[in-house]
């Protein structure tokens, strides 16, 4: 199908969306965007809608395209938003899991589609069960058939219950409060919280860096600390060494007195051993035997001349 | 071992010695700690209400006696491990005071010198080989009672011989070139006269062999002088009978004597004067005789001949020819006596006979050196028990390293009763005669028997007997034997282990 481009306000041409998730090539994102751009309302038969809503339900992926394109770009184009819903419903009715509501009282929507994922629990997750599931709750949500707060309690649920993954959940719960406008409090406090995540993201980049460089510091520090280890190793045997040699100077001033003290009095007491006995005895010998009657000359001699020996040996 | 001191508890003199540096020298030598230059002798007095030491109370004597001479106790260490009392003139004392007195003398003097970190509070004593170990035991009190600890015994001869090896300029080296060397110890000194043969054997020097005789010590020499000089003075017609004399006389006739023995070493001849030798007045009354060196050494030819008797039955009953003799240390004050010299000098080459410098402080000197070289005693010959005839099991080996103060050295051994048939398990302790020769078929000597009662009904080598042997620090082997059979027990004290130095393992510097 060979695409038409529309000017501002005509009507857009279908075939171009229909390409986009049936054809052979599918008509490309970013042209299909632009042939809605500022383009006026497109209404499409109810044939051709069904048509194309059991081929997209056929292909899991025209399915997956329908709720890329319903979450990121419809919000912003209301003419292609409208045809995406109508699109979607046919959609839901062709899988026939959950009924749409006719009457005014929405609720049944909610309750068939909690009984319909309770049916699903304990199956695994699937693709094509994931983007069902986004699509009906998209579609409650912008129809008014469940509030936010059902619509991210099914979801949450889900995860418990199918194994949804937290990023598919985060997306999709993001995408639900975006499109309904009392949540934009919370796009702004999530806004705030991006911001302040941001700030942090900064604060703890410039942590790393800090820290990085305090590791650095440390490591220096470390190093100096064990050069310091070091010295004080050094200076502590140093210490120790000159401890030991004072003691071995005081040992050896201690010893030296001793032995000064020692040969001192050896000296008196060798002195005074040899004027006392011999030399003073034999001198006193020398004086009683001049004295004795008849004098023993020969006595004082002989001992006078030991006196005499000893005393020049002394000497010498 | 700086804290070590010496002492050397002669039966004469006795001489406290501390290796240390003299000053201005970075050697190190003995110092010896002397009265007016001599050493103390070893007599107490207890005349008046302190004992008197020493010098002082030598002066008092009267009698060349060794033993209890009226207050005065000469050489008190011979009655060590002996009799338990000492009769003194109006006193008892137990041979452990009196020891006691002489040691705490020579510490108190030793300390007078001042200046020294020691405390002369921990010593090596000199014993004589013969001293058993009840005697070092009773010693030991003693000393502890003067406040000193014993921290190893050494026997006499050896501390002679370390001594003079120390004297020697490379002495290491000397040591080394001994092994299996005999040396001889020839100690004549005032008391006795003390012979040692010695060998070097893998590091320890130990007694071989030793003798000695208490009948030719220095004093016997004084007396026979004292003799020959009253019979010479009888001869001029005087009356010197020695009881007659004051006491006062005595002593001074004594120490004239002794004076005189000395001076008849260097001159031919000598005068021997003392005046007022008895109370009668005239020319009598003074001794005045000439005595020449021939003569005195006519007087005392026996005893010399005696002493170098001892010498030669020693070596031959060691079966040594004088010939392959290392050395003959010549020690004590009578070795300085020419008729003494020339008798070693006919026996002994000049090598044989190494000049000693300071002969009567070599002991103590000795002992220093141990001290300061923290020489160990070694068990000389192996502890061995008799198993059969011929057959001997070792208790405790060769070369074990004796315990000192303070500590012991328990062993135990289980054996079985090989012929319980009479009713006795009989145990004979003993050693090899000789060191060196420990082979079943060499002599031995025993130490002690000792038996115990066991089942004389129990078969061959069932009844389990425990030995226990515990060497204690006086070196004396305790011998305990028990039987869990019959719950009896027999002890028996060896006191005459025989140890040597172990002069390889010393601390030389």
């Amino acid at each position: 199908m060979a695409a038409k481009s529309q000017a501002s306000g005509e009507q857009t041409d279908l075939t171009l969306f229909e390409d986009y998730f049936i054809g052979k090539p599918p008509t490309p994102r970013t042209k299909l965007l632009k042939a809605f751009d500022g383009a006026a309302t497109t209404s499409i038969s109810e044939e051709r809608l069904n048509q194309l809503a059991n081929a997209i339900a056929r292909k899991p992926g025209s399915l997956t395209k329908l709720v890329t394109l319903i979450q990121e770009d419809g919000t912003t184009n209301p003419n292609l938003h409208n045809l995406l819903l109508t699109l979607s419903e046919a959609v839901i009715r062709t899988y026939g899991s959950v009924s749409l509501p006719q009457s005014a009282n929405a609720s049944t929507f909610a309750v068939e589609l909690r009984e319909w994922l309770h049916r699903r629990s304990k199956k695994p997750m699937t693709k094509q069960f994931s983007n069902e599931l986004i699509l009906l709750v998209l579609v409650g949500l912008h129809k008014g058939w469940v509030s936010s707060d059902e619509a991210a309690d099914i979801m949450l649920s889900t995860t418990k219950d199918v194994g949804m993954s937290p990023l598919q959940i985060t997306h999709s719960l993001l995408q639900l409060w975006s499109t309904d406008p009392s949540q934009q409090i919370l796009f702004a406090q999530l806004a705030t919280l991006r911001a302040s995540a941001d700030a942090l993201q900064e604060n703890i980049e410039a942590l790393e860096v800090r820290i990085a460089r305090l590791a650095a510091a440390r490591n220096e520090y470390r190093l100096k600390v064990e050069e310091l280890t070091s010295d004080i190793r050094d200076y502590e045997a140093r210490e120790k060494e000159a401890s030991e040699r004072i003691d071995q100077l005081q040992h050896e001033a201690r010893e030296s007195r001793a032995s000064y003290l020692h040969e001192l009095r050896t000296s008196k007491e060798q002195t005074r051993g040899m004027l006392s006995d011999p030399i003073l005895r034999w001198i006193t010998t020398s004086l009683t035997a001049i004295r004795t009657s008849p004098p023993r000359i020969h006595v004082a001699e002989e001992r006078l001349q030991d006196a005499v020996d000893m005393i020049k040996r002394e000497l010498e | 071992m700086n804290d070590v001191f010496a002492i050397d508890f002669g039966t004469t003199n006795s001489i406290v010695s501390l290796v240390g540096r003299p000053t201005g020298s970075d050697d190190y030598l003995p110092r010896l700690y002397l009265q007016n230059g001599k050493p103390h002798p070893s007599v107490v007095s207890y005349s008046g209400s302190k004992p008197v030491v020493g010098q002082d109370a030598l002066d008092q004597l009267r009698d060349l006696r060794l033993g209890v001479i009226g207050d005065i106790v000469r050489s008190p260490k011979m009655f060590l491990g002996g009799q338990q009392s000492i009769y003194l003139s109006g006193m008892t004392k137990t041979p452990v005071e009196v020891v006691r007195d002489v040691l705490s003398f020579l510490r108190v003097d030793a300390l007078s010198y001042g200046g020294e970190d020691n405390s002369f509070s921990r010593a090596i004593i000199t014993i004589p080989v013969t001293m058993d170990g009840r005697a070092r035991a009773e010693l030991r009190e003693a000393a502890r009672m003067a406040g000193i600890t014993i921290h190893q015994f050494v026997h006499e001869p050896l501390s002679a011989i370390y001594g003079y090896l120390r004297q020697l300029p490379n002495y290491q080296k000397a040591m080394a070139n001994l092994d299996r060397s005999p040396i001889v110890v020839f100690d004549w000194g005032g008391g006795t006269l003390d012979l040692t043969l010695c060998e070097m054997q893998d590091g320890v020097l130990t007694q071989i062999l030793n003798s000695g005789t208490k009948d030719v010590g220095g004093d016997a020499f004084d007396k026979r002088l004292r003799q020959l000089a009253l019979r010479k003075h009888s001869e001029t017609g005087a009356n010197a009978d020695w009881v007659l004399l004051t006491p006062s006389s005595q002593a001074r006739v004594l120490q004239e004597c002794a004076d005189a023995k000395i001076r008849l070493s260097s001159r031919e001849a000598t005068t021997l004067f003392v005046d007022d030798l008895v109370d009668s007045a005239g020319n009598h009354s003074t001794l005045d005789v000439r005595i020449s060196r021939s003569e005195y050494e006519a007087q005392v030819q026996d005893l010399v001949t005696a002493g170098l008797h001892t010498l030669d039955n020693l070596l031959e009953q060691a079966g040594i020819n004088p010939g392959i003799l290392q050395w003959c240390i010549a020690t004590g004050g009578m070795v300085g006596m020419p008729a003494i010299q020339r008798g070693l000098q006919n026996r002994f080459s000049v090598d044989q006979l190494p000049p000693i410098e300071k002969p009567a402080d070599l002991i103590a000197q000795g002992a220093a050196w141990i001290a300061h070289d923290d020489v160990m005693l070694r068990l000389a010959k192996p502890l061995e028990v008799v198993v059969a005839p011929r057959y001997y099991a070792t208790l405790i080996p060769k070369g074990e390293i004796l315990p000192r103060g303070g500590s012991s050295n328990p062993r135990h051994f289980d054996m079985y009763c090989v012929d319980p048939s009479d009713g006795f398990a009989k145990f004979q302790f003993c050693r090899p005669t000789r060191p060196g020769r420990e082979q079943a078929g060499d002599a031995r000597t025993p130490y002690a028997i000792a038996t115990l009662p066991v089942d004389p009904k129990a078969r061959p080598l069932l009844e389990r007997l425990h030995v226990n042997v515990d060497i204690n620090e006086n070196l004396l082997a305790k011998v305990s034997i028990y039987s869990k059979r019959s719950k009896l027990c027999c002890k028996v004290d060896i006191p005459d282990l025989e140890f040597g130095i172990d002069v390889a393992g010393g601390r030389g510097d």
